[in-house]
């Protein structure tokens, strides 16, 4: 399931960038929406490979550790 | 920065709608069961907080005028400082669109589709979503005005055809509640919607004219909407089955009857309701977007409309377990989290503005 | 072109890509899949312990048949035995060649037994539902719920709508029973100490199961009838009133607004009917007792006399005088009885907990203080309506 999604999404990250590349946008595009869809890359790799963590705990964690 | 332009009346609705949103649904049965039958009270004193909120981010507005509040803080604070706060913001403004599409999820999930996973409707909504804001905000503000009339009349049949079950024993006995201990329990109102509004500073520069002349009217407003909808709520459902419920709101429109053939017209209701949250989620997926933008100074939004598809759908499925969860956090958390983003990273750029047009001599902002 | 392209057909095929998305695929219903259920019978089995829920499912060529009179069965009844109501949907799919849709059900029959057990774990089931019917009437039944639930009934073909029907009449017309006798209305109760008064049914004589049934001309035989009500403190059934303290524990809820009166004059009949009653309750607090003022008024109909005297206004105010009378009397009477069972039948610990100010503290926290209360009953009635008579027959 990992491997496959991970396939399919590389692949289409792939074509995004081809597809602005190609459309001559200026680097700082591409890069954003590079590091953009590499974040939401490992984002949904955490849930296919059902790694257990939440936002908002880590918020949550932070807060208590500051003292808020 | 787009060149756009939107009128005073459609910033008032945007707000309106930003406000309300999931609001009108989420926190109806929350502060029912904190309040009672006193409930349609607490919007009052928390909508006045967030007035006075709205009014102080507006005096930073008008500091820097012609700036969003990204393009605040790497201007105040310079690159490296405003440049972190900048980014927190715009993490913020991602986060309230995953809230959003998560709430829309849940809602579609729970209650009329249990079957779909969950990510369908993420992802559909989010595509629209990103299509609005490649559009730009005077499509999303026209597509605000034409929807609204829609809902309110929805609304206003939906509580017409209930009024047959009103009770006003429902709310006796009046004016009981401990009124510094609900102020302290119901204190997450102030944090979701109220703080969750700064993501509008966004949009400051592109309404015509000063934007506190539709930004406080709109809140006020929204603020009498949500104390109307909750006094509906306890008058038609009574506070002890709407303190149990998550939407109380669709239960009454389950529960409607127009005549005895017309019944059970939930579905068709709830579909206009959920352009609401639609509404709230092209805002929020909009100001994320041009945030993104201003922040690395990106010239074309469709770049990163739909990156920002694919991780907002997945923020959205991890962003809370349940609905327990969430209820638990936001009663600790909402309040804190919200208001360091509402609050108090705005009150530092004031004084840091202020300090820099004091003591440095020849520095002012001006017009960009 | 390829400007046109971008602007105009890339976003329509991506709105229809999208479209691809098919959320109706996962949740499709289609209705000749369906099981429509239109009454659901629930009881216990003593032996075992598990529910016994009956789900009543429409046949659809039966109610098409039934308007041609072909004589087939417009409603099929499977019983199911488990030991959580959740496990309801599982069993039918085993036996049922439909799926389970129990959205639109019109009625839900619950056995006496089942009442005074005590119901939270149904209703906490039922309100959790994604599809979940809370305003549905519920009925208790004495009779055993397998024939409530496997009689056919005649003029109306559905036999959960039948009795809904019967329901709704009863406000307008008698008095008999509320239309806040739904499920929510039970709900809205559980914790507070008001009483709910749930309509009480029964199958007339016994129930006739075969479609034939529907060709017999006798229409009460087999027939669903209302026969008084069921009381209820929070989920649990604690007795049973007749029709007549049903209709005066309703009127001084304020949920009949119209009732049918019998009154004995000089040893003469009349049938008067009741209408627009308004009541007005006052509760106060003297010496630490609660004191109810009741002031009743109420428009009344003649129906018929047969007192042999003419209409005059002596004679409209010995009636409004006797209407008085047997009214403040019945309540004293109803006040009487609740308080010998420990039923607070006038609502009085409702109305103490919705008063507000420091004296009403005590009165709150005691549960039983309503069993003290000293009522003051004022009845104001006229005759409004006479019919078409100026003056009675007297067979002379």
């Amino acid at each position: 399931m990992i491997i496959r999604y991970s396939i399919c999404s590389v692949l289409a990250m792939a074509a995004w960038l081809v597809y602005i590349v190609s459309r001559k946008s200026p680097p700082r595009d591409i890069a954003v929406s590079a590091a953009i869809a590499l974040l939401g890359f490992v984002v949904w790799l955490s849930i296919v490979a059902g790694w257990d963590w939440n936002l908002s705990t880590w918020i949550a964690w932070i807060i208590d550790r500051t003292g808020l | 920065m787009e060149r756009a332009t939107i009128s005073q009346w459609q910033f008032f609705i945007i707000t309106l709608n930003f406000t309300l949103g999931t609001t009108f649904f989420i926190r109806p049965g929350v502060l029912i069961a904190t309040a009672k039958q006193d409930a349609w009270i607490v919007p009052w004193w928390v909508g006045a907080a967030g007035l006075a909120t709205a009014w102080m981010w507006l005096n930073l507005y008008r500091l820097h005028p012609g700036r969003s509040i990204i393009q605040i803080c790497t201007s105040t604070a310079g690159k490296a400082v405003g440049g972190f706060f900048a980014l927190l913001y715009a993490f913020f403004f991602i986060q309230i669109t995953a809230w959003v599409t998560r709430n829309l999820g849940d809602f579609m999930k729970t209650t009329l589709m249990p079957e779909t996973p969950i990510s369908v409707f993420h992802l559909m909504f989010l595509v629209i979503a990103a299509y609005a804001a490649c559009k730009g905000v005077e499509t999303i503000a026209r597509v605000n005005e034409s929807l609204t009339l829609l809902l309110g009349f929805t609304f206003v049949m939906v509580v017409l055809f209930s009024l047959t079950e009103w009770e006003w024993k429902r709310f006796e006995p009046a004016l009981q509640m401990d009124f510094w201990k609900t102020v302290k329990d119901t204190r997450s109102l102030y944090g979701f919607p109220y703080m969750e509004m700064i993501s509008l500073a966004m949009l400051f520069p592109y309404v015509k004219g000063n934007p506190g002349k539709s930004l406080l009217p709109g809140i006020a407003a929204a603020t009498g909407l949500l104390s109307l909808i909750i006094f509906f709520t306890i008058g038609i459902l009574g506070v002890y089955r709407a303190s149990h419920l998550i939407y109380p709101l669709y239960i009454i429109a389950e529960e409607l009857r127009a005549a005895p053939f017309i019944e059970h017209v939930e579905a068709a209701i709830a579909v206009v309701w959920l352009s609401s949250l639609f509404l709230k989620l092209s805002i929020a997926f909009y100001c994320s977007t041009i945030a993104l933008c201003d922040l690395f100074g990106l010239k074309n939004r469709s770049r990163i409309a739909l990156p920002l598809v694919f991780l907002v759908s997945g923020l959205a499925i991890t962003i809370m377990e349940n609905n327990v969860v969430n209820a638990q956090w936001d009663m600790r958390y909402t309040f804190t989290y919200f208001s360091l983003f509402g609050v108090v990273f705005p009150v530092v750029l004031l004084v840091w503005t202020g300090v820099r047009n004091r003591f440095i001599p020849g520095h002012k902002e001006g017009a960009s | 072109m390829s400007g046109i392209l971008r602007k105009r057909i890339v976003p329509l095929v991506a709105a229809l890509a999208v479209s691809f998305g098919l959320t109706g695929c996962w949740d499709i219903v289609e209705v000749n899949q369906l099981a429509i259920i239109n009454m659901i019978g629930i009881d216990r089995n003593p032996d075992t312990g598990n529910l016994i829920v009956y789900y009543q499912a429409i046949n659809p060529t039966g109610i098409i048949a039934q308007q041609r009179s072909d004589g087939k069965a417009p409603v099929y009844t499977f019983k199911f035995e488990k030991s959580s109501p959740a496990a309801f949907e599982e069993a039918a799919a085993g036996i049922m060649p439909r799926k389970l849709f129990p959205d639109h059900f019109q009625a839900i029959v619950v056995s006496r037994r089942l009442a005074e057990e005590g119901l939270l774990d149904i209703f906490n089931y039922n309100e959790n539902k994604n599809n979940r019917r809370s305003n549905v009437d519920v009925f208790i039944t004495n009779s055993p719920i397998s024939e409530v639930m496997n009689t056919y009934v005649p003029m109306e073909k559905l036999p959960g709508r039948s009795i809904r029907s019967t329901l709704e009449m009863q406000p307008k017309f008698t008095g008999r029973a509320s239309q806040d006798a739904q499920l929510r209305d039970v709900l809205e109760h559980l914790e507070s100490p008001e009483l709910t008064v749930v309509p009480l049914i029964r199958v007339d004589k016994r129930n006739t199961p075969n479609v034939n049934r529907l060709e017999d001309i006798r229409g009460n035989i087999g027939n669903l009838m209302l026969v008084g009500g069921a009381l209820f403190r929070k989920d649990r059934m604690i007795g049973e009133l007749d029709t007549e303290r049903v209709k005066l524990f309703l009127t001084l809820k304020g949920e009949s607004r119209n009732i049918y009166k019998e009154l004995k004059i000089d040893g003469h009949n009349l049938s008067i009917r009741a209408e627009n009653i308004r009541v007005k309750r006052k509760l106060t607090l003297k010496d630490g007792t609660p004191n109810l003022k009741l002031t009743i008024r109420s428009d009344l109909a003649l129906l018929m006399q047969n007192m042999g005297l003419d209409l005059n206004v002596e004679t409209m105010n010995r009636i409004n005088q006797k209407f008085e009378q047997q009214l403040t009397d019945e309540i004293v009477r109803l006040m009487e009885e609740g308080k010998s069972k420990g039923w607070d039948l006038l609502g009085v610990a409702g109305d103490i907990q919705r008063k507000r100010g420091s004296e009403w503290k005590d009165a709150k926290r005691d549960e039983e203080i309503w069993r003290h209360t000293k009522l003051g009953i004022e009845v104001v009635c006229k005759v409004r309506t006479l019919g078409t008579m100026a003056h009675p027959y007297k067979g002379e």
